[in-house]
């Protein structure tokens, strides 16, 4: 039981892979002379379980088809990689000149058809005598030419084209019936005036039959470069130059493997150079040029996006921008990515994938941009544009990438915890530690209405009217009062002088009925009430010493005073004793008399 | 007469203190919900008694708080200065403003004001408009028995008095009176306002096409200088000027 079980645990490690695609070629040399014999070789990396060409053109089997098959299995780590391979080869040869082709071949693998496409083979005319030793594909030394043909060249894809549009060159070493023992000195062109970018090559120089001016020549491409030109006009490419050493047999040897032994062979130096070529720069058309356009040459496309929808303020996000396609990608300026103005952004970081091949410069420029938003909301990131050059239709092209939206919602930590890191973002926060607002108020309100203004309200201004009336009120009760005070005084001054003379014509009639001391009492009360109502005294303060005071006020003159307080004075004597006075009863009355007369003209 | 006044004072006096019962019972409320932490709850009760048309300003200051605590940063300020126009003079007022301003993110250097401008909004932040009515009314009643005093007074010092007296409280009521109209039309035409978006970027035109000036963060204060549909055109106080989409803003 338990060895079963290791059993099926090995069995299990080692598994192979089926799922291999099946791959069907076929191979032979493009270019063969009149004569020459040649192998077409049918490869399967499958077992095929049937074969089948349907035609070989012109030419003539001499062999074939013979099988052949090789498989090997590696293991690397417990894994099992097997690999097979079929081959069916011919032997082929022609005996005219001209284009023939080669039909399409069929196998079948796994019960499915696989098929070929059918390819031409060209056959030209022999130039030297047939040698079997040609068909390899290796460097062949011929024993009648010993000066052999021997060039080097720059071929061009394209003559004329845009600026920055891509052009393939080819530095080709052309070789015919000599043997190159060692290049020695190399000098390729400095391609003033374009952007090269040179395209990986096999170090071991691979030679291919090739067809020029009707002799076949041994091709050797030594260098590929793509080259974008930087600068309009008839740009030059500079000669290549290669120096080397080439083996020169003087007598004719009897086997190629002589060469190994080192027969009679002779090294001569060579100096070849190639010829110039020109290349017609076209300016880009300023018609219909965007504003936008940077320079891209070729076809382009770009998607920009965000990697995360939703996210929280103080949170980094990345944007990422992909251009793709084929063209001066290199060259292709960092576009200008506008975020909404409250985003911390930094420099992109740009990630190249860019293959280049003889096809021209193609995949994707990846702009990674690192975005902080530092609050929260939702914010759309406008699209980006990029224009190029299509050179194939010789227009201009716009695009653009998609707006995006994003919802950014809030910190929660306030960003305490960030601003440290980041600085400037909350101005006082270090103060602000182990603080916290006042409590609420908590006792009982009274509230008032919100919209209520004392100013607005009639209530304020019937007040000021309330005050208005109360002060206009107490203003006529004070004046009635100071009114009535007033006018008493004046009916007494107006009256005073009636009275006075009353009392005096009493005082006349006390005399004449010999009443001495009623008519000396009718003077004095004449006299003094003359004077209360003229000064407007209360009887109670009636004294001589406040008569004279009040005169004095009213500015009467010093001798009217005193006569007055002498009359008060002989009166109020005479009144106890009239018998003294008898014979003066006359000039006091007099006197009297002319007093209040005088009085009358100076107190108003 | 005075049995009027008496009576009239008396039904506004009983009319207003049935929804001042009510919301006092509110009030309490809002205020347990505040002490157990329910910030949220206390906000919305604090909120329903302003919808009854009622303030005051400590309700203002309560209401700040409890959005203070809900992060809430702009409304929050609007709250604390809407408590100190109505009490100006209150000093926990004052610092819980400041330290809600702590956190606004903007920080924008402000021309400093002649002091001259500084002491005549400080006398006029004594009192809230209806403080100054109130102090109005007073002196006009002072100005009144001075004028009385000058006529009646007995004796030249008192009448003296009176003079003088009615001269100096009649000043000092005409600037009370104006001071109480100009913050009223203060309270009427609100100039200032708060940020309450997150941030928003300020145009140079009121159009979503306008070039974009200057970006305010929440909690900014800033004065509204004119408006068009739905715009404003504001002043940030450092003198910068441009236009922001209303809804953004609130006045306070």
């Amino acid at each position: 039981m338990k060895r079963l079980l290791l059993l099926s645990l090995f069995l299990g490690g080692i598994q192979t892979i089926w799922s291999q695609e099946v791959n069907f070629e076929a191979s032979a040399p493009e270019v063969v002379e009149v004569g020459e014999q040649f192998r077409l070789i049918f490869t399967v990396n499958s077992h095929p379980s049937s074969f089948q060409l349907t035609s070989v053109g012109g030419f003539n089997i001499i062999a074939g088809p013979a099988q052949s098959s090789m498989s090997s299995t590696q293991i690397v780590n417990g894994q099992v990689t097997q690999s097979e391979n079929y081959a069916f080869t011919y032997i082929l040869e022609s005996d005219k000149e001209g284009k023939f082709k080669i039909g399409s071949a069929q196998i079948k693998v796994n019960g499915k058809t696989f098929v070929t496409k059918p390819f031409e083979i060209e056959v030209v005319k022999n130039s030297d005598s047939p040698n079997p030793a040609q068909s390899s594909s290796s460097v062949k030394g011929n024993s009648t030419n010993s000066a052999g043909d021997l060039f080097v060249r720059v071929e061009v894809n394209k003559r004329a084209l845009y600026l920055g549009e891509a052009l393939e060159a080819e530095i080709k070493i052309y070789v015919r019936g000599v043997n190159i023992q060692q290049f020695e000195n190399l000098t390729w062109p400095s391609f003033n005036g374009f952007w090269s970018q040179e395209i990986e090559t096999p170090s071991q120089l691979v030679f291919k039959k090739e067809n020029v001016g009707g002799r076949i020549y041994d091709v050797g491409v030594m260098k590929k470069y793509l080259l974008f030109p930087q600068q309009t006009g008839t740009i030059k490419i500079d000669p290549t130059t290669i120096d080397l050493l080439l083996a020169v047999r003087s007598n004719t040897p009897q086997s190629i493997f002589d060469d190994f032994f080192g027969g009679n062979v002779q090294t001569e130096n060579r100096h070849i150079l190639s010829p110039a070529v020109t290349i017609n720069v076209k300016s880009l058309p300023e018609n219909g040029k965007p504003v936008s356009f940077s320079g891209a040459v070729g076809l382009f496309s770009m998607q920009g996006e965000l990697d995360r929808q939703q996210l929280k303020a103080n949170e980094a996000a990345t944007y990422h921008l992909k251009v793709s396609g084929t063209g001066n990608l290199k060259l292709i300026d960092t576009p200008k990515m506008v975020f909404p103005p409250d985003f911390d952004t930094y420099d992109p970081k740009i990630t190249e994938n860019i293959k280049t091949s003889s096809s021209g410069a193609s995949g994707s420029k990846i702009f990674d941009y690192p975005i902080i938003p530092r609050s929260a909301g939702t914010f759309t990131i406008p699209g980006v544009e990029l224009s190029y050059f299509n050179p194939v239709s010789g227009k201009y092209s716009t695009i653009k990438t998609a707006p995006v939206t994003v919802t950014v919602s809030p910190d929660l930590s306030g960003g305490a915890t960030t601003s440290v890191v980041y600085g400037g973002v909350s101005k006082q926060d270090l103060k602000v530690i182990g603080k916290d607002i006042l409590f609420i108020k908590v006792q009982p309100q009274h509230f008032t209405d919100r919209k209520f203004l004392l100013v607005e309200s009639w209530i304020y201004y019937l007040s000021y009217v309330l005050i208005l009336i109360i002060s206009i009120f107490v203003w006529l009760f004070l004046r009635k009062v100071q009114k009535e005070h007033s006018d008493i005084s004046l009916y007494r001054n107006r009256k005073a002088n009636k009275i006075a003379r009353r009392r005096l014509k009493m005082a006349e009639v006390a005399l004449k009925a010999n009443n001495n001391v009623l008519y000396f009492e009718e003077i004095h009360k004449s006299m003094l009430g003359y004077l209360a109502d003229k000064l407007s005294i209360p009887s109670a303060d009636l004294t001589s010493e406040k008569i004279a005071e009040l005169l004095k006020v009213k500015m009467v003159d010093e001798q009217t005073i005193l006569d007055v307080e002498d009359v008060i004075t002989q009166c109020e004597f005479a009144r106890y004793s009239p018998s003294a006075f008898i014979e003066k009863r006359e000039m006091i009355f007099e006197k009297a008399v002319v007093l209040i007369s005088n009085l009358e003209q100076i107190i108003r | 007469m005075k049995q009027l006044i008496v009576t009239l004072g008396f039904c506004l006096f009983s009319v207003l203190s049935v929804g001042q019962q009510v919301a006092n019972s509110i009030w309490k409320e809002a205020n347990s919900d505040y002490q157990k932490g329910d910030f949220v709850s206390a906000e919305t009760k604090y909120q329903s008694i302003i919808n009854q048309g009622l303030h005051s300003a400590d309700l203002y200051y309560n209401l700040g708080n409890a959005q203070f605590k809900q992060h809430k940063l702009a409304q929050a300020i609007i709250a604390y200065r809407r408590a100190i126009r109505l009490s100006p003079s209150n000093n926990d007022y004052k610092f819980n403003l400041e330290l809600a301003k702590l956190q606004v993110v903007d920080k924008i250097e402000s021309i400093p004001p002649f002091f001259m401008v500084t002491w005549i909004s400080g006398v006029k932040h004594l009192f809230g408009p209806n403080g100054w009515a109130k102090v109005a009314i007073f002196l006009f009643c002072l100005f009144s028995a001075s004028i009385i005093l000058s006529r009646f007074g007995n004796g030249i010092v008192l009448k003296r008095i009176g003079f003088w007296g009615s001269l100096g409280t009649f000043v000092i009521f005409c600037v009370a009176i104006s001071i109480s109209f100009s913050e009223r039309s203060q309270l009427q035409d609100r100039t200032e306002a708060v940020i309450l978006s997150p941030v928003v970027t300020i145009k140079s035109s009121p159009d979503n096409s306008g070039k974009d000036l200057f970006i305010l963060h929440e909690g900014t204060t800033i004065t509204v200088t004119d408006s068009l549909s739905a715009w404003y055109e504001i002043k940030v106080s450092d003198g910068n000027k441009g236009w922001i989409p209303s809804m953004n803003v609130e006045k306070i």
